[in-house]
């Protein structure tokens, strides 16, 4: 009798937060596929206090590291693939704004140069982008 | 009042506290996910390229010069104006004109990072003056010093 009572109750394995495992599973790939963030270049930005929060769906960035070297999407470019390059993006959302991503130490002659570019292509909308204040 | 007594014993409905772990991952994943760090930055609009250039009355400009090394000058001083007084001094042109644009000229040798922090000073003059509610069109204009 006994053992037969044994048989019976069998180990089970509960399936209730199988939808929640599942879930959490699509969330991660999610997550971890969606993600392809700009590398950018090393760079120390500038401190602000005025700084504004630029919406992110709307930017697109430039980055200049000390050495004035020039890199958009992880490409890095001469000054004057800078007018062809944001042409074909703001063809594709006109209210861009062009964030600068620029090192602290960086000559103001190569920003400049970059803004002339950036007239040329009539992507008016720029942003430099910093950190707050210690503050 | 007995039968209300039964009625409570009886009922061992349970919430299930073993997805609990789980749900509580999930929703932390979920704000992971959601919240995007919003960036900060100065916002500014260039002049366009084909827009026809103004001839600007001399008084309705204030120039401030960044000089190679980082330092300030406004208009033709010849004495640097230390970074702490901008503010107060743009604030007060900004009052007494309300045509006044703000014409930052920087030395192409000079630090990126000089003329914004000349820029945040402008930019918190404005702010300064709307918290005021004195309304200002931001009127700044980027320009790199000719050096032979």
């Amino acid at each position: 009798m006994e053992l037969r009572r044994k048989a019976g109750s069998g180990a089970r394995i509960p399936t209730s937060s199988m939808a929640d495992i599942a879930f959490l599973l699509i969330v991660f790939f999610m997550v971890t596929t969606i993600f392809k963030l700009e590398q950018g270049l090393p760079i120390t930005l500038p401190r602000s206090i005025a700084g504004d929060k630029i919406p992110r769906e709307r930017i697109a960035h430039i980055w200049i590291d000390r050495q004035g070297t020039i890199s958009i999407d992880d490409l890095v470019i001469g000054v004057y693939d800078i007018e062809p390059l944001v042409t074909a993006k703001l063809r594709e959302n006109p209210a861009l704004i062009i964030s600068f991503n620029t090192d602290e130490k960086t000559p103001y002659g190569i920003m400049d140069e970059a803004m002339e570019r950036l007239k040329l292509a009539n992507a008016l909308r720029v942003s430099f982008t910093t950190i707050p204040h210690e503050d | 009042m007995a039968k209300f007594k039964r009625r409570t014993g009886i009922s061992a409905e349970l919430v299930g506290e073993s997805s609990m772990s789980d749900v509580a991952f999930l929703l932390l994943i979920f704000f992971i996910v959601s919240t995007t760090f919003p960036e900060i930055g100065l916002p500014l609009i260039l002049p366009s390229a084909s827009g026809d250039v103004k001839q600007v009355a001399r008084v309705n400009v204030m120039q401030i010069v960044t000089s190679r090394t980082g330092l300030y000058y406004i208009d033709v001083d010849t004495e640097p104006t230390p970074l702490s007084e901008l503010r107060d001094l743009v604030g007060r042109r900004l009052v007494e004109n309300d045509k006044l644009i703000l014409s930052l000229e920087t030395h192409p040798e000079a630090p990126y990072g000089g003329m914004i922090e000349a820029l945040d000073e402008v930019m918190l003059a404005y702010a300064e003056l709307e918290r005021a509610k004195i309304d200002r069109d931001k009127r700044i204009s980027l320009k790199m010093l000719e050096v032979e």
